[in-house]
């Protein structure tokens, strides 16, 4: 008859498949969440916030659901950065004219600078060094550049990158023809 | 050649350039990932412990009932006493809503329907094999 192994073991065991599994995404979602945030400080905060919302909510899933349920946190911190963007930037609009007024006044949100300038590789290597491709994947907007990631790279298919994104499979689809086609366009030495 | 093979040719060559990619981050990155990683790992849920969002999701559950039914379409009614019912437009953007429902609790609850799906799509992984 077999013994019933002891629950720390168990839990042992847990705890090196999902040390596992993160240490074979974490590259990965770092590098998506640098090309949605274009600053390495921001996609590494994200990173581990998905991490910790990952294994707090999930880590008791079958292994197999693992990726799915890890690019869904991963995509949903995404999107909640992209809407702070939004509401920042129409602040910025919204500010803008009272600190027209007084000269003096220092808005941080005005100080800021333009995001295409910000993050480490700029400060680090310069302009030039920041790839072609990662222009390219960075110019797209955010959830062509999701869908194109999701299933072009980390190879999901149409359904599953639909769920990951919580859009439809037509939508999926949409994007994904949208960023392939700007991304033809934009990288002529890929072709 | 045709379009479908240009179209894998160029996404194979962008999936190889990514991939490439992976390899360039330093030291002190890598040494970072391993942190946070650790540090989510510390967060795993004791054996036999009931997980600890429990009581969170109970509360966000009944708060984004009294939310739905209360302010439906973002408007409070601020005095029901009166006989001229007042509103107030809190006129809350998508963005902004979906920013105050970002709770992980919440994101639980929204994305039900994704992890039934999933579940069902492990059930026929597993019977067609």
């Amino acid at each position: 008859m077999a013994m019933a192994k002891p629950a720390s073991s168990d839990a042992q065991a847990q705890r090196v498949a999902l040390n596992r599994f993160l240490q074979e995404v974490e590259r990965k979602a770092l590098r998506m969440a640098e090309l949605g945030t274009r600053d390495r400080e921001e996609a590494m905060d994200l990173v581990q916030d998905a991490m910790l919302a990952f294994v707090r909510n999930y880590a008791r899933k079958p292994s197999a659901q693992w990726a799915p349920l890890f690019y869904k946190v991963l995509d949903s911190r995404l999107q909640d950065f992209h809407r702070r963007q939004n509401v920042r930037n129409r602040w910025r609009v919204w500010l803008k004219p009272f600190a027209a007024d007084d000269q003096r006044a220092t808005d941080p949100l005005e100080q800021a600078p333009a995001p295409e300038t910000i993050g480490p590789a700029h400060q680090a290597q310069g302009s030039e060094a920041i790839g072609e491709l990662d222009q390219a994947l960075q110019q797209l907007p955010p959830r062509q550049r999701q869908a194109f990631l999701l299933r072009m790279w980390e190879g999901f298919d149409g359904a599953m990158t639909a769920g990951i994104m919580g859009c439809s499979e037509g939508s999926v689809k949409t994007h994904l023809s949208r960023a392939m086609h700007t991304l033809r366009d934009r990288l002529e030495d890929y072709r | 050649m045709s379009n479908s093979e240009n179209d894998k040719r160029f996404a194979e060559a962008i999936r190889a350039q990514l991939d490439d990619s992976l390899n360039d981050y330093d030291a002190a990155t890598l040494s970072r990932l391993n942190q946070a990683r650790q540090r989510a790992l510390d967060e795993l849920p004791k054996a036999g412990r009931l997980p600890w969002h429990w009581p969170a999701l109970a509360f966000a559950s009944a708060l984004a009932l009294v939310v739905l039914i209360g302010f439906p379409g973002g408007q409070v009614q601020v005095s029901p006493e009166m006989d001229d019912v007042a509103l107030v437009d809190i006129d809350l953007s998508d963005d902004e809503m979906a920013l105050l429902a970002s709770d992980d609790d919440l994101e639980m609850l929204q994305d039900l329907e994704f992890y039934a799906w999933l579940e069902q799509q492990q059930d026929w992984d597993g019977s067609s094999s």
